[in-house]
């Protein structure tokens, strides 16, 4: 029997995300003087994504993603004339934001991993 | 897994942004440099950065996460010439070739390198940190 | 000056009012039914946080505070539930051994 449900999935996913979206803007971080860099970022789309409609999960294997986040090109706009348009403040901002997106998505799956834990003790 | 990769990216945007101020730092101390040791005056020195080219491509998905080096250091600034009949490497007229550094324009460059640098320290702490956690699910 | 212990009135010290509604049995309302709202009370908050950690993962809300909020609620009323599931348990097995 299957103890996880979908959100608990959506959780997982929501980690994956936010480690691949650090992975992006520290990429931008580094290329503030690489000429002709365009920063890039994970846009997370605000519609659920229609594999998120399914009411259960498939068996086993990989299941699709139900976050939807693109890949967008986010330069920064021109800090110099002929520079890259990375804005190192603006990047950082958003380094900030994502970490927290992280530590709260790993606090509500700790939560409902708890909460299971203690259903089948008994306990809590 | 991707912090990792997120670190080597981090570490090696230190890595050119240490280069960068040393590079700058030498050129504000030769500033008045009218012979080096290969002869003729110091000239201005920048540092060309390109994307690293790597193994830490992911394949099939869009992102190509590399990092980034040096590619070189190269000989840019021009000379000009300046009027110090004094100085013994003065020529004939009294004319000297001075290196052609704004000592201004360095120092902006600086602040701007150390920025970049701190902002990749803050990111690899981010990184970590976001790791610590994600290890502690469940625990 | 004014009896100092008579100026600590009932009228100064009101009676906290218990959080998330009375639980008080209505008359012939026995354990069992406290049990049965309490599970009531777990799939309301369950289904709300569910939806709540959702809304936050998918990027519809950036409200941490409030969705930090919604899920710990329905961890309590997860864990009141359980306690009252285990007096009622414990009460059972002792009336078993008083039977002779």
């Amino acid at each position: 029997m299957s103890l996880f449900g979908i959100t608990t999935e959506m959780l997982r996913q929501g980690t994956q995300l936010a480690a691949r979206r650090h992975e992006l803007l520290s990429e931008n971080v580094a290329n503030t003087e690489t000429p002709g860099y365009r920063a890039r970022d994970l846009a997370f789309s605000q519609e659920l994504s229609l594999a998120q409609q399914v009411r259960s999960l498939p068996a086993g294997g990989e299941v699709a993603p139900m976050l939807d986040a693109r890949l967008v090109d986010q330069p920064d706009g021109p800090t110099s004339p002929d520079g890259p348009a990375v804005d190192v403040d603006r990047q950082m901002g958003r380094i900030a934001k994502n970490a927290l997106y992280q530590h709260a998505v790993v606090q509500l799956l700790n939560a409902r991993f708890r909460q299971l834990r203690a259903a089948i003790n008994g306990q809590g | 897994m991707p912090q990792e990769d997120a670190l080597s990216i981090s570490a090696s945007a230190l890595a050119v942004q240490r280069t960068r101020i040393n590079v700058i730092a030498e050129n504000i101390a030769n500033a008045q440099t009218s012979r080096t040791a290969a002869g003729g005056p110091y000239r201005r020195r920048v540092v060309n950065v390109g994307a690293e080219t790597s193994f830490a491509t992911i394949v099939g998905a869009q992102m190509e996460p590399r990092g980034v080096k040096v590619s070189s250091i190269a000989e840019v600034g021009g000379t000009r010439r300046s009027y110090l009949p004094g100085h013994p490497d003065a020529d004939a007229d009294g004319y000297l070739d001075l290196p052609d550094i704004n000592p201004v324009s360095e120092m902006t460059d600086l602040m701007a390198a150390t920025r970049a640098y701190e902002a990749s320290v803050t990111a690899i702490q981010a990184a970590k940190a976001m790791a610590n956690r994600a290890l502690e699910i469940g625990r | 000056m004014a009896d100092p212990i008579a100026a600590i009135s009932s009228t100064a010290i009101r009676p906290i009012p218990p959080v998330g509604g009375t639980r008080e049995p209505a008359a012939g309302e026995g354990f069992g039914d406290v049990l049965k709202a309490a599970l009531r009370d777990v799939a309301d908050t369950g289904r709300a946080a569910e939806q709540a950690s959702q809304d936050f993962v998918t990027g519809r809300t950036t409200d941490v505070a409030a969705t930090m909020i919604t899920v710990e609620k329905a961890q309590l009323q997860f864990s009141l539930m359980l306690q009252v599931r285990n007096r009622l348990l414990e009460a059972y097995q002792e009336i078993q051994r008083i039977q002779v």
